[in-house]
Parts: C-alpha cells; structure tokens; sequence
C-alpha cells in the first residue's frame, strides 16, 4: 500500500501543521528564556513558512520542467505532509532541546541544541516531502529520473542553507 | 462458535512481579502484549516502579565504594537519572517515525521504551555482585569506573536491543532512524543529566561527600572547554587543585 | 539555570497538565495525578488517551475512511451522513466499552485462578453456599473475559475493514469500473459496526446476572 493511500500521520493533519506553527515558536521560546528577547518566538516560524512559500513554488517549476512533477495539488498536499512531519518531529524533540539548552551555562550549548533539533525536523521533514512527492509521481513505479532527483536535492540543499543562515544569524544575534 | 466462548477464558493481566518474570523470560511475549496495546498503563506502571527499585539498588552499589552516606545520595540520585532521561527522550521515537510515516501509538512506543529500560536496569541489578567484588578487592578507582561503564553498555545494549525488536516487527517506514534518533537524543539527555547529578561512584579518599557537585559548567561545556585546551586556548590562568589521586 | 530550577518547572508544569487532565476526564484518582505530576511527559499520554471525551482512534478511522471514499466513485454506495453518526457512536461506545473491561479485568479480584481458588477453599471449609457463589462468579468472570476477547476481535475486524475501505476508494478512482463491486465491503463494514450492538446487549445480559448465551445475527461467526 503506497504511502498515498494512508492518512499521513497518527494524528489528525491539521493537528500535525498546527505543531508546524507552534514547533518553531517553542523553539524560538527557548532562545527567548536564555536571551530575555521573545523576538525569534515570532522570528522562527516567520522563517520555516516564509521560507516554504518562497521556495515550494520553483520546486513545482522545475520538477515540472524536468518532466517529473506530480499535479499541482498534489504537491500542495505533499508540502502540507512535509510540513506537519516538521512540526511532528519537533514536538518530540522539543522537551530534549529545552533540557539541553536551558541546564547549560555557555551560549554555545544553547546554540547548538535549537539549532541542532530545527535541523533534524527539517531534514525529516524535507526527506518526507521527497517521499510524499515519489508517491504522488505519475509513475510511482519506475525508477525516478536522475533529473528529478538532482532538482529535489538542489532545492532542498538551497531552501535549507537559506533557512540555516537565516535561523543561525538570529540566534547567534540574540544568545550572543 | 458458542463452545469456544466457554472454554478456558484469557489470563487476566498479571500482576507486577509476574509482569517482570515476563520481561525477563519471555520479552517476545511481552512485546506482544505491547503491540496488542492491551494495559498499557499498568505496563507503564509496573516497568517505572522496576526502573526505580533497580536503580536504587544498582546507585547504593556504586555509593558503597565510597560507604557511609554516599550509599543514600547515589541510591536516590541513579532512579531519578534514569527516569528523567527516559521521561524527556521517549517521545522522540514516536515522533520521528511519525514524521517520516511510521504509524504507531505514542502510548505503545512509550511502553515499550519503558519496557526495554526496565529489561536493561534489571540486568544492571544483576551486575551488582560484580560491583561489590570490586569493592571487596579494592579494585582501585579508575579500573573500577571502566568496569561500571562496561555493565552500563552492555545492559544499554540489550534495552537497545529489545527497542530495535519491538519497533522492527512492525516493518514501517523510518523505523531505522527512529530508534536512531532515539540513542541520540537519549545519549545527549542522559549524558547531561548524569553530568549534572554527579558523583555516583566516590574514590574513598575523596573528600566529604556531597549530594551533587557544584554546576560550574555542563557536560557539553566541559568538553567544549577541554577541546579549546587541547588547542590551547584557555580562559582562565590555571586549574583549580583537585583532589589527591587513590 | 540549575537543574534543581529545571525541576521545579517540570513538576510545576507537569501539575498544570495533571489539572487539564482532571478536567477533560472529569475523575482521576490521587495516584493517577501523582503519576503525571511527576512523569507527565510518560504518563500523560496514557491519561489523554482513556480521556480523548468522544474520540477514539477506530472512531475517527471510520469517519476519515468514509470521507476519502465519498470524494472517490465510492460515494454512491456509502451510508448517509445520519448513519455515518450513528456507526460512529456504536464504534465509540465498543472501543470504550473495551477500555472499561480491560480496566475492570485487570484488578486482582477480578482474576479467574484467584477466585476459583477461593471457591476451593470454601468447598474444603464446607461452606458449600459460599463455594457456589463463588463458582458463579468464576463462571461470569469466564464470560467477562470471553466479552472482552470478543469487542477486541470484532474491532480488530472493523479495523482491517476501514483499512480495506481506505485502500479500495484508491483503487475505485483509477478503476471507477469497480465501484459497484465495492459495495460489498461496505455493506460488511456497517454490518460489522451494527453487530456491535449484540455484544453489547450480550453485555447487558451478563451483568445483570442472565445466563443466555451470546449469539451474533445470522450469516456472522
């Protein structure tokens, strides 16, 4: 059974993109405690989504063009799936994050545990996405074109690298 | 049909101890009863009492190498190590394999992390007679040390172990870097924690013995520091004096 | 901060979750609140699912499998929106039902052996009535646990239908060809949700002491 044919998560999807909200508030909410600054609690999430929205549309564009893109709502869909798995892995990783960070004397430890848990929820969550995106193909079957691939992981590694430098650049601007 | 319903019913769920005999002798059983989902709760309850009891015993065996009160600090610090790293760390195994489309039941994985730290602090518990014998021999401190982290790993090996089998049967997708992401999270949390309740096993020669020692740093700054020393970048003029050596 | 301050935080919050908790559950024993004050990141979720008030997990399969099938060639065969509620209702009364068993079943005097050992004991005594009672109550307790295996296997039976009915409104969306065949499996998955309703008169009989045999509606085992 192909993961299309499955409700994405144990929990309800509007519940898993709502922690897609809330994820990266707490996240910023820990930066907050250490730094006395509740800016990265609205700056976090300002980055995850503003991000997504202006990157998702050139994945669309050249999957697209390269001949591999699944129908456009399709892969609205997929970007929701990807989204609430961030915001699933998050939430798991939250209470691990906030122990690490706030027993910790030095800001570097504080910085690397937020940093460290937004990076893996965002690689599982862009690993999901290049899952969900497969699965919706419009030939599952066979073997993904190499041009497929290559655009996917060329997005991911740029919409991730703008994403880390903006996320590092606040963090570091408001723990230092 | 109806003559099926008279025969034998099914046990009902045992109680604790039995539950614990289960979990030593027959873990596929109690994986079973696990993915049934059948009392998870008093799974739950039965296996952090377990975890709690274990440790104690394990924490008063490590405090006898230093004797007199450290027996009472180390016996009540270990449950509560434990505990607060499986309490913080659990949810991570749920939710990164529902990220990546493991479906499963948070309530189920909980128990079965449980399960699995319960099954490792018992072997623990087993280890015991060898921690006395160190101490009986006067095994000195550091091989004494090595010795507990050897029982720690292989005990921690055999949770892993029943954690990797619970999650396996299911065959979802993600489960590899779930139970990945798990160790990880698990070995970050529990690192700082035993850091920061730290000491456990006191050298006797060790002056008086204190309940926790002071937080000038965590364990990640310790080794953040030590790497800048080891380039020799250093922030203050000398180190403090330690103790004597045994 | 210390880990001593980071302790008190967590029990201070893990006092706020005991107290939605109570509220959503309405009772909940000291022990219980205990539990979660100071394990809630473990036991909490044990607590919220017992008190999900009007949610269960079947329940909401249900409803989400009848929903991806109505926006697929399947939507001709389905119930309409009053029965959807109604199997929903039925489902989330079983599950609860089986919640409350496992509960009720799980405690030491409701354990089979221990009775028949009492029974035992009052036979060797010669207290021939009190033995008598008691075999009844080793009888209803063989019933209870039967009950119980019965709810779990007749969920576990939805279960795989809803799954059955998810993957089938996929397959009737390349193929609209097949829908009218489809409409078997879901006159079985509301038939199965409706026979639900035996167990629980089967139910209603055993605890008011009436030793009628459970007997399921024609053409089901």
């Amino acid at each position: 059974m192909s993961v299309a044919t499955q409700a994405p998560f144990p929990v309800s999807r509007g519940l898993a993109i709502a922690l897609a909200a809330a994820g990266p508030v707490a996240v910023g909410g820990i930066l907050a405690a250490r730094a006395h600054d509740a800016s990265p609690m609205l700056a976090a999430p300002a980055i995850v989504f503003g991000v997504v929205a202006a990157t998702g549309p050139a994945l669309y564009i050249a999957t697209a063009a390269a001949g591999n893109a699944p129908p456009l709502a399709a892969v609205i869909r997929a970007f929701g799936v990807a989204l609430g798995a961030f915001g699933l892995a998050l939430a798991g990783l939250l209470l691990p994050a906030a122990f690490l960070s706030l027993s910790a004397v030095s800001a570097a430890t504080t910085l690397t545990a937020t940093t460290g848990t937004v990076a893996i929820a965002g690689y599982l969550g862009l690993r999901r996405l290049a899952t969900e995106l497969k699965a919706q193909s419009p030939d599952p079957g066979i073997q993904p074109s190499l041009a497929g691939g290559l655009v996917f992981l060329v997005w991911a590694v740029a919409t991730a690298a703008i994403a880390g430098r903006l996320w590092w650049d606040l963090a570091v601007e408001v723990v230092s | 049909m109806i003559a099926a319903m008279e025969t034998t019913p099914a046990p009902a769920p045992r109680p604790a101890l039995a539950m614990i005999d289960l979990l030593l002798r027959d873990r596929e059983a109690m994986l079973a009863r696990i993915r049934r989902g059948a009392d998870l709760a008093a799974i739950m309850r039965t296996m952090i009492a377990t975890i709690a009891v274990t440790m104690a015993i394990v924490g008063a065996a490590l405090g006898s190498y230093r004797g007199g009160v450290q027996i009472a600090y180390a016996a009540a610090k270990l449950p509560l190590v434990l505990l607060g790293t499986a309490a913080l760390s659990a949810p991570a195994l749920s939710a990164i394999g529902a990220a990546l489309g493991r479906r499963s039941r948070l309530t189920a994985d909980l128990a079965l992390v449980m399960a699995a730290l319960a099954f490792g602090a018992l072997l623990l518990v087993a280890c015991t007679p060898l921690i006395m014998l160190g101490r009986s021999v006067d095994l000195d401190y550091h091989r004494m040390i090595l010795a507990v982290v050897a029982m720690f790993a292989v005990s921690g090996g055999a949770a892993l172990r029943m954690i990797c089998r619970g999650v396996a049967l299911e065959a979802a997708p993600g489960w590899r870097t779930a139970v990945a992401g798990l160790c990880v999270v698990f070995s970050l949390v529990g690192g700082q924690l035993a850091w920061a309740l730290r000491p456990y096993l006191l050298r006797p020669r060790a002056p008086e013995p204190m309940f926790v020692r002071d937080a000038r740093d965590s364990l990640f700054d310790s080794i953040t520091g030590s790497m800048r020393s080891a380039r020799g970048i250093y922030v203050r003029d000398a180190a403090p004096l330690g103790e004597r050596g045994p | 901060m210390s880990v001593a301050s980071l302790g008190v935080g967590y029990i201070a919050l893990g006092a706020v979750i005991s107290l939605v908790i109570a509220g959503l559950k309405r009772r909940m024993s000291p022990g219980e609140a205990l539990w979660i004050v100071g394990l809630w990141p473990l036991y909490a979720p044990m607590s919220f699912a017992h008190a999900g008030a009007g949610e269960n997990h079947r329940e909401a399969e249900l409803v989400a499998a009848l929903a991806r099938a109505k926006a697929s060639p399947l939507a001709a065969v389905l119930p309409d929106p009053e029965s959807v509620r109604l199997l929903g209702a039925r489902l989330r009364e079983a599950c609860a039902r089986l919640v409350d068993l496992d509960e009720v079943l799980a405690r030491p005097d409701f354990d089979p052996a221990t009775v028949t050992q009492r029974a035992t004991e009052l036979s060797a005594r010669g207290a021939a009535a009190a033995a008598a009672t008691a075999q009844l109550r080793v009888r209803t307790l063989g019933q209870l646990h039967a009950l119980r295996e019965r709810y779990r296997r007749e969920l576990d039976e939805v279960g795989e239908l809803i799954a059955q009915l998810v993957t089938q409104a996929e397959l009737v969306r390349l193929q609209p060809a097949i829908a009218h065949a489809s409409g078997e499996l879901v006159r079985e998955l509301v038939a199965r949700v409706e026979g639900l309703g035996e167990l629980f008169a089967y139910q209603a009989a055993i605890e008011t002491g009436d030793s009628a045999e459970y007997a399921p509606g024609a053409g089901r085992s």
